[in-house]
């Protein structure tokens, strides 16, 4: 019995809201300091948005996330994961079929990499591995950013000033050229920034399009180089920039999570969904359930977005007015969708025909800067693109045991598919907004539509309603300048407290950012044991 | 020619500025200008006989004060007029100088805007004031070499607390913001965003959602904006005459002379198009950067990172120009006349521009400067310069439809378009590029030209860059010039 009993009611020390895998990084590391610890998850299962679901039978989907790559080594290592259950397996590289019959492949290996590189361009093949060392090192530039708590800049707290002078020291530390790529890294737009090194349009788009992954932004929207970063700084196994694909799914990254958070004593209830955290006099006490039950405890850490945290759970005249104004500020838009597949046989791709190591990667529908720029144009005024970028796996050529033998499962991520849409709503154009996905991937791989089993189509709209995601955003909020470091989720906030007292913020929604990270989760259950 | 202390290359705005200074510090300068008249993007024509029109944007309202007063300018003919109102628009909303005006005019269109409408600009002209010392000085660099640079980092450090937490923490969240999320925070009505949201892009390929554009909006409240300038380019070729400088037209540099002596290079001036020599100490050029140092020098003095650097600057001029000479003027032609009902409407004017092609609905920016000057037309008629965007270099748009589209088919007397080509070729902006390099945030700054050479200085000893190019950039601020003529004489010869 680790909580205490007060009156007829327990009291835990620490209740965190959400499953989801900050929430669960947030109690294993609550925990693991000897804190008695509660994780409420509204949904039967834990993971939240790292999830493994059967939606047709036999197949197995992670439904929403689909890869693992930013998840930071330090937790797998402190929490001990592989010991409980996690298992990464790397992705042979990316493969980008083109509508002119050719196709840009990258694998792991470089100097196969370099070769099918050449048959483009001899000038990219040449600085293909110079641009990933220079991303490498800038992503370690980043890196200890993202691993710090923000310094808040209006404050003269010795601890805030110590925050600045290390910033001060790390950007010092880096060297001039360093300092202002990180700043044109920060500021320009992911063509503009891979206009620097490369000439192959395939090339800049299948790279720039993990520029605009979860953002409201296109390849030539300033700020989406930043993003380009966010999704360099993937490390599996000390190795930067791979890509891994959990067994088992995305789920087991979350069973992991629970496993090694229940090992340290956590006690986690699913089925129970938070109606409001309890406030007295500026102090958040506990929370009270859909049920009707109230809980207690010492400090609140919710994993849920910035929004839904505070004008869904809180009542606004608990907040200050200006942190309210803040919160609603934050730009939450969602602005993809998910396809997942289930397949009676491999997608035969018309430019390179038949099984091979294509399928056993990433498959990025991403055939030029202008195509990307496209779809994008449909999302600004409130359309999903009708043709749009995919980011592809077949976990089944990797894992078999997510399908039944000779079966396959896909995971279609898809931008982009705003979460507002104008004059009409995601139930109303789900489906259409799926035909328009297999649509398009089907002029790549035609015997795709008749070996179709199921299909699920996952939209913005859906994902809130399922998960919880306002908007849809599988960031709890856009990766953009203004909502980042010490701005994220709101300036003079960002240091995972709130304006209650004894709550703090532990999801995507504060400092560093979305991505199955764990960040955030970490880096609050610091704060508040520091408390 | 005898040897003079400065050459300074192109008689724009920020080469005469630069010149003045130059001279009233006592250096012996010639300012040599390739076109036969000066001024540049300043400058004017004559549009039709009597009438007379500016080459460039006529919004004048950012030549920076100080300039005005050292330089004499208003004793040596600049006159400003203030435009009020600051902008009207087709569909009825007109904007003032004066806010309680602005709110009643406003309100027929959304109260809730009106309401929000001083608090917001009270916001705009704290960021505004205290972004203008930063953007009026040399940007402070981060690379930290000596006590000045680090005593300049902490008056600017200085400066920010003393913002306040609230406008600190705005100021730091605004910057990096795009111009519609900025608006969309603060008002509902398309037509009213639409209408702030006009001089925010001014001359950049980027539309109102793309991040940064918040910056431009603000670095165009700088000053007292909007406002004509008569004169300006007149009065800055006096100023430098004044105090003895020399500024001849019709001749362009050919090349900048290095003296090979000295291993790392230096120069020794500049040779002209005519085949004339002139030997100078320094040579300060206010031309772009891709003509400084990729046309006028041999790159073998830059180094390779350098002249990669400069490879790499974004110019993407996409903004045109429709001068008319008009007849009769239609009623409400007061101020900045706006047209572009909605943000959705100008970020798809720009969505053409990024795939190379000329607007089909682009979206307008008119003034009338013969309301303010009517020296520029002969009695009773006027002049009206139309900025037209998008219209990416290479592209052209047909100015009977802009004319239609002013309602003005029946006025015009004569017309002149100026295409981004035509700037290109007539004025050497590269890609036509009004401010020399898109102000885009990595481009702004420490960044600017290229980052590490934000301080005038350049990898030529004893060659200065203070055109637009440099910090802070475009606009007829004449700022570059100044800050680098700063830089030539402090720099021991």
């Amino acid at each position: 019995m680790r909580y205490h009993i007060v009156g007829n009611m327990k009291k835990y020390d620490a209740i965190v809201i959400g499953a989801g895998h900050n929430g669960l990084v947030n109690a294993a590391y609550l925990a693991r300091a000897g804190k008695s610890v509660l994780v409420l998850e509204k949904r039967d299962l834990v993971g939240g948005a790292t999830v493994t679901e059967e939606i047709v039978p036999g197949f197995k989907f992670s439904v929403f996330s689909y890869v693992v790559s930013l998840l930071r080594p330090e937790i797998i290592e402190e929490l001990e994961l592989p010991k409980h259950g996690l298992q990464l397996l790397a992705l042979d590289g990316t493969f980008t079929p083109l509508p002119d019959g050719r196709y840009l492949a990258r694998w792991h290996d470089g100097e196969r990499t370099r070769q099918e590189i050449r048959r483009f361009s001899h000038n990219d093949a040449d600085n293909y591995d110079r641009f990933g060392l220079h991303m490498h090192h800038m992503s370690r530039a980043v890196r200890e950013l993202l691993m710090m708590r923000p310094p808040e800049p209006s404050s003269l707290k010795p601890s805030d000033l110590a925050g600045f002078n290390q910033l001060a020291r790390h950007f010092k530390g880096l060297g001039n050229q360093r300092f202002y790529d990180l700043v044109r890294l920060m500021t320009a737009s992911a063509t503009d920034y891979l206009d620097r090194w490369f000439e192959c349009d395939p090339l800049k788009a299948t790279m720039s399009a993990s520029g605009i992954i979860g953002t409201f932004l296109s390849p030539r929207s300033p700020g989406s180089a930043y993003v380009l970063l966010h999704h360099y700084m993937g490390e599996i196994d000390g190795v930067s920039r791979s890509w891994g694909f959990a067994k088992g799914g995305m789920g087991s990254v979350a069973e992991a999570l629970a496993s090694a958070a229940r090992s340290y004593g956590v006690e986690i209830r699913t089925g129970a969904g938070i109606e409001r955290i309890l406030t007295k006099n500026g102090r958040a006490t506990g929370v009270a359930l859909d049920s009707g039950e109230e809980i207690e405890a010492d400090q609140i850490a919710s994993s849920l977005d910035p929004k839904r945290t505070f004008l869904k759970l809180i009542e606004e005249s608990d907040l200050p007015a200006d942190f309210v104004t803040g919160v609603k500020r934050f730009k939450i838009r969602g602005s993809s969708g998910k396809v997942n597949l289930a397949l009676s046989e491999l997608p035969n791709f018309t430019c390179l025909p038949g099984e091979g190591a294509h399928l056993r990667g990433s498959i990025s529908i991403s055939p030029s800067m202008d195509y990307l720029e496209r779809a994008y144009d449909d999302a600004k005024y409130g359309r999903f693109s009708r043709r749009p970028y995919m980011d592809i796996l077949i976990p089944s050529t990797i894992d078999p045991s997510m399908a039944p033998p000779g079966k396959h499962v896909m995971s279609i991520f898809v931008q982009y598919a705003p979460y507002q849409l104008q004059d009409t709503t995601w139930e109303d154009q789900r489906e259409a907004f799926g035909d328009a996905v297999i649509d398009t991937l089907a002029e790549y791989a035609p015997n795709l539509k008749n070996a179709i089993i199921g299909r699920q189509v996952v939209s913005p709209w859906d994902m809130e309603q399922r998960i919880g995601l306002t908007e849809g955003n599988i960031f709890h909020g856009e990766l953009t300048l203004d909502q980042l470091f010490f701005l994220r989720p709101v300036a003079g906030w960002a240091q995972f407290k709130t304006p209650l007292d004894r709550l703090y913020l532990c999801g995507s929604g504060a400092h560093p950012g979305g991505g199955v990270m764990g960040a955030p989760g970490k880096l609050a259950a610091l704060e508040m044991l520091r408390t | 020619m005898a040897k003079r202390d400065v050459v300074v290359i192109g008689g724009g705005h920020n080469g005469l500025t630069a010149a003045a200074y130059l001279a009233r510090a006592g250096k012996s300068v010639v300012v040599v200008e390739k076109r036969d008249a000066v001024g540049g993007l300043a400058g004017t024509y004559e549009l039709a006989p009597g009438f007379r029109a500016s080459v460039g944007p006529d919004l004048a309202g950012l030549l920076s004060a100080e300039v005005i007063a050292d330089l004499e300018l208003k004793r040596h003919g600049l006159e400003i007029f203030p435009l009020d109102p600051i902008v009207s628009t087709p569909e009825g909303l007109t904007l003032w100088r004066d806010v309680a005006n602005s709110v009643e005019a406003i309100r027929k269109h959304s109260p809730k805007d009106a309401d929000s409408y001083p608090e917001f600009v009270a916001l705009v002209d704290t960021l505004a004031a205290f972004l203008k010392p930063l953007l009026t000085k040399p940007a402070p660099t981060p690379d930290i070499q000596s006590g000045a640079d680090l005593l300049e980092l902490l008056r600017l450090g200085w400066g920010f607390r003393r913002l306040g937490k609230q406008a600190m923490h705005e100021l730091l969240r605004i910057l990096p913001m795009s111009l519609s999320d900025f608006l969309d925070e603060w008002f509902e009505n398309d037509l009213v965003k639409a209408a702030l949201a006009g001089p925010g892009l001014e001359g950049i390929c980027l539309g109102p959602r793309a991040a940064g554009t918040a910056a431009l909006f603000l670095y165009q409240r700088l000053g007292d904006n909007p406002a004509i300038a008569k004169n300006l380019a007149a009065s800055m070729d006096a100023a430098v005459r004044s105090h003895g400088g020399v500024v001849r037209t019709g001749d362009g540099v050919s090349a900048i002379l290095i003296d090979e002596a000295k291993l790392s290079g230096r120069v020794r001036g500049v040779s002209l198009e005519n085949g004339e020599t002139i030997e100078a100490t320094q040579v300060l050029s206010s031309v772009s950067p891709r003509r400084t140092f990729l046309e006028l020098l041999d790159p073998v003095w830059l180094g390779p990172s350098f002249v990669s650097e400069i490879n790499n600057i974004r110019y993407r001029g996409v903004t045109a120009k429709l001068d008319l000479a008009l007849d009769k003027l239609p009623d409400g032609c007061n101020g900045v006349l706006h047209v572009g009902p909605s943000l959705d409407f100008l970020e798809r004017a720009c969505d053409a521009a990024k795939y190379g092609r000329a607007s089909n609905e682009p979206f307008l920016r008119a003034v009338v400067p013969s309301l303010a000057d009517p020296s520029v037309a002969p009695a009773g008629k006027h002049v009206m310069s139309v900025l037209i965007q998008y219209v990416p270099v290479g592209t052209s748009i047909a100015a009977e439809k802009v004319i239609a589209a002013l309602g003005l088919t029946d006025s015009v007397l004569h017309q002149h378009m100026w295409t981004p080509s035509d700037y290109e070729r007539e004025i050497g902006l590269p890609d036509g590029s009004l401010h020399h390099g898109e102000m885009a945030l990595d481009q702004l700054f420490f960044m600017r030209p290229v980052p590490g050479w934000s301080q005038y200085e350049t990898p030529v000893e004893g060659l200065f860059f203070g055109g637009a190019g440099a910090h802070p950039g475009g606009g007829i601020t004449g700022v570059p010039g100044r800050n680098a003529a700063h830089a030539l004489v402090k720099q021991r010869v």
